[in-house]
């Protein structure tokens, strides 16, 4: 059977049974994502030979070659033949104008659904939820060519019984149907367990809570759902931390804190997410690691020391991107010693630094918002 | 063009001796307390201003200097050994002839009824890049040499080193009459009010930085009659010839080119980011590239690496992938160095962090084709016919500056094709009598 590791590391639970049940079971599982890609990536194996790296012998995560997620702007790289190619997917635009480009075959794309999906519904529940999404109607409807922003958005509406979109395109800038928008909150006040508002996470606090606070506007919503993602970059430089953002919501929405759930995730290692739990911490799953390196030496850094993050997981079998160096810098939180009773690392992501270009579709979306 | 607005609050690091943290000076009155001091410059002979700095030179090298602890790395005997008199007289002679002509009319060449005389064009706006700090000093210093009054304006990120060697240079016997002539300002990009006003105050903007902030300085509001002398972004190289490549001692080279590549973490013009080898062997390439490898790891010991920024490791980890797959690629453990080779025949890219990329040429006159404006030095090991073909070759085609390999980040003169202190005074000529008096 084909990546059986991989296949049995799938079958565990969301967050695994601690760290002395995972670390083998993980390892083996990436040595045989990595033995694959050696065996089936021609440029990979070269990297590797040349890094004296022999994925046979692979006795720890950190001695993985990684790649940074800029490798993937110019280079497709491919461990399956082309005609098993049925989707290349590309990141959203960036500020350096190249978005990454990741070739998926119809076994992988599936891995990640499965994995995305289980993720999300350990931290907000099995149930269907009526969306309210603070975008335009098109990033939910059908179409041929789905952006990144849309794929984003859809990705979520798995659990969905109900979608409303309360952003209207006005030429090229998006612009918040504030009527529609509080008519649905309105509605959603006798029901809220089932609501679910959904938003990129500067459109969300700088065009709906801020504006909602200033007008001392406010809703009881009790049980619903506050759920965001995207560049916390803009925010930043309103001086607007996560714990803020939080506090806000709950005064706006009449929501708990732990109802708003921050996202992580970058397409790079697509199907891998990182919701922020009831503690405020964001955990690995089973089938995936973080290890934090030091910008100068690369080494691995103990908890609590901030460094840039890299990603380690075995669910993409049709290209490399089984270890991934993002740009982003953040630091360990701990290892299954989490309030939220979730086993395995967790970590936090402090941010990116001030010359590095905006990325993904939050920070870009906020350039189009009127 | 709207005139500036000269009672915009110029925020002051150091105006004629130190001043409290925060304090402002109107643009207006910054201009005309420099305008007089620029005045009383005038009477001082250039011998009391070059002695003046060869004292603050002295005083900068003292061992118990507490600047040495306070900016470790900055490059402070380097500023130095530019400040002594064995530097200043020999550069004075090289860009006015006689230094004496700040002070005097003289008769030169052949025409004995005329004489001539630098005049300083006025007050100096040194605008500087925040990229190499000590470059500052060196840029005013042009300035005090040949009499001027000087502004110098910083980054808003800069350090505070620049006022802290005046302050040194104030409590130099001598000294204080130079400083009462200079005056640091400290503000950033985003403060346009500022930025126009101290333009408009100039007689001589010297523009160092990259391309973008040399155009938007020069688009700020000046005199008519104002001269722009312009030190944009330059890119920088080393060819190293066959006969060196079969002869030399490679080991020693690799080691004195380790230091080009490292000084300022190749952020300066005169870093190179390019070796071009005059072979056709890829062996002797490799061979090369490892002993530089080596030389860099070994530089670290002197030159410590600055952690680069979380984009700078993505750009390198991106590299090293890259031509870990597809050509060749030599580095350290961490992020400290990279040595790469390919088949392309280009200069750069310029990534910075001492990134280096080895390039085998048949013939180094090939090279000449690369040569654009943007060069500035070219790091030659070669000697003799093949050095003085080299030179000529890339010289004609605007290369600016030839420099040994170990030496292309030393400041130098001229730079950039320029001659400072030449450009930094107006001649003025006079009837003298016969007797050349």
């Amino acid at each position: 059977m084909p990546f059986e590791k991989l296949q049995d590391l799938l079958q565990e639970p969301v967050h695994g049974r601690g760290r002395a049940d995972k670390a083998p079971k993980l390892l083996a599982a990436m040595a045989e994502v990595a033995i694959f890609h050696y065996e089936h990536c021609a440029p990979y194996r070269t990297m590797c030979d040349k890094r004296g790296f022999a994925p046979r012998d692979l006795a720890s995560l950190e001695d993985l070659p990684y790649l940074p997620t800029s490798f993937f702007k110019h280079t497709l790289l491919r461990s399956v033949p082309e005609e098993e190619v049925f989707r290349e997917i590309t990141s959203s635009a960036t500020t350096s104008g190249q978005p990454s480009r990741m070739a998926l075959d119809r076994e992988t794309s599936r891995r990640q659904s499965k994995c995305f999906n289980k993720v999300l519904i350990d931290r907000i529940g099995s149930k269907r939820f009526n969306f309210i999404v603070l975008d335009e109607p098109s990033t939910v409807g059908r179409s041929q060519v789905v952006s990144a922003r849309a794929s984003t958005i859809r990705s979520l509406l798995f659990c969905a019984r109900q979608v409303d979109t309360c952003v209207t395109q006005e030429g090229a800038s998006l612009v918040l149907d504030q009527e529609k928008l509080d008519g649905l909150l309105q509605v959603a006040q006798g029901s809220g367990d089932d609501l679910m508002i959904f938003g990129f996470t500067f459109i969300l606090y700088a065009h709906v809570v801020e504006p909602l606070l200033k007008a001392g506007k406010s809703y009881r919503l009790p049980g619903a759902k506050v759920l965001h993602i995207g560049g916390w970059k803009k925010l930043e430089a309103q001086k607007v931390t996560p714990e803020k953002l939080v506090e806000d919501c709950c005064r706006v929405f009449g929501v708990r804190p732990e109802d708003v759930v921050d996202l992580y995730g970058f397409t790079e290692q697509g199907g891998m997410l990182y919701p922020t739990c009831q503690a405020g911490r964001r955990h690995v799953p089973a089938w995936g690691e973080v290890i934090v390196r030091d910008p100068l030496t690369l080494e691995a850094l103990p908890a609590g020391r901030e460094g840039l993050l890299e990603f380690i997981t075995p669910i993409q079998t049709s290209y490399p991107g089984h270890a991934v160096l993002t740009e982003d810098v953040g630091l360990l939180l701990g290892e299954d010693d989490c309030p939220c009773g979730r086993p395995g690392r967790t970590f936090k992501v402090v941010g990116r630094a001030p010359n590095s270009e905006v990325r993904g579709c939050g920070d870009i979306m906020a350039d189009k918002f009127a | 063009m709207t005139p500036a607005d000269l009672t915009a609050a110029i925020p002051i690091d150091f105006l004629q001796g130190p001043v409290p943290a925060g304090t402002t000076v109107e643009a207006g009155e910054l201009g005309r307390r420099l305008g007089q001091a620029r005045l009383d410059l005038l009477d001082l002979p250039v011998e009391r201003v070059v002695s003046a700095l060869d004292g603050f030179s002295a005083r900068l090298l003292a061992r118990d200097n507490p600047l040495h602890r306070r900016y470790p790395g900055a490059g402070l005997a380097y500023v130095a050994s530019w400040c002594r008199r064995r530097s200043l007289e020999p550069l004075l002679e090289e860009s006015l002839g006689d230094p004496r002509a700040l002070d005097e009319y003289l008769v030169r060449g052949a025409r004995a009824s005329r004489g001539l005389r630098a005049w300083p064009r006025g007050l100096v706006l040194h605008w500087m890049a925040g990229n190499v700090p000590t470059l500052g000093f060196l840029s005013l210093l042009m300035g005090l040499l040949t009499k001027n009054a000087n502004l110098v304006k910083v980054a808003s990120s800069q350090d505070d080193l620049l006022a802290r060697l005046l302050e040194g240079l104030a409590e130099t016997p001598g000294g204080a009459e130079l400083t009462a002539a200079v005056a640091v300002a400290r503000f950033s990009h985003s403060q346009l009010p500022q930025a126009r006003a101290v333009s408009s105050l100039a007689d001589v903007r010297v523009i160092w930085g990259s391309d973008e902030s040399v155009a938007t300085v020069r688009a700020l509001p000046s005199r008519l009659e104002a001269l722009d002398l312009v030190f944009p972004n330059r890119v920088s190289f080393i060819v190293v010839g066959a006969g060196m490549l079969r002869q030399g001692d490679l080991k020693a080279l690799a080691q004195r080119m380790a230091q080009d590549i490292s000084v300022f973490e190749q952020k300066a013009c005169a870093s190179p980011h390019t070796v071009f080898l005059e072979t056709e062997s890829q062996e002797t390439l490799e061979s090369f590239a490892r002993l530089l490898a080596e030389a860099l790891q070994a530089a670290l010991r002197g030159l410590p690496k600055t952690p680069p920024s979380q984009r700078e490791v993505a750009a390198l980890l991106n590299l090293r992938a890259e031509y870990d797959m597809f050509h060749q690629a030599w580095y350290s453990r961490g992020t400290e160095f990279t040595v790469l080779s390919d088949d392309k025949f280009q200069l750069g890219p310029a990534i910075g962090n001492r990134t280096i990329f080895l390039r085998r040429v048949a013939d180094l006159a090939q090279v000449a084709q690369l040569i654009t404006p943007k060069v500035q030095s070219v790091g030659v090991a070669a000697e003799g016919a093949e050095l003085d073909r080299l030179a000529d070759l890339l010289a004609a085609r605007g290369v600016h500056r030839f420099a040994r390999v170990g030496g292309m980040t030393s400041f130098d003169m001229p730079w950039d094709g320029f001659l400072l202190p030449q450009n930094l005074v107006r001649w003025t000529s006079r009837p003298v009598a016969a007797s050349g008096q």
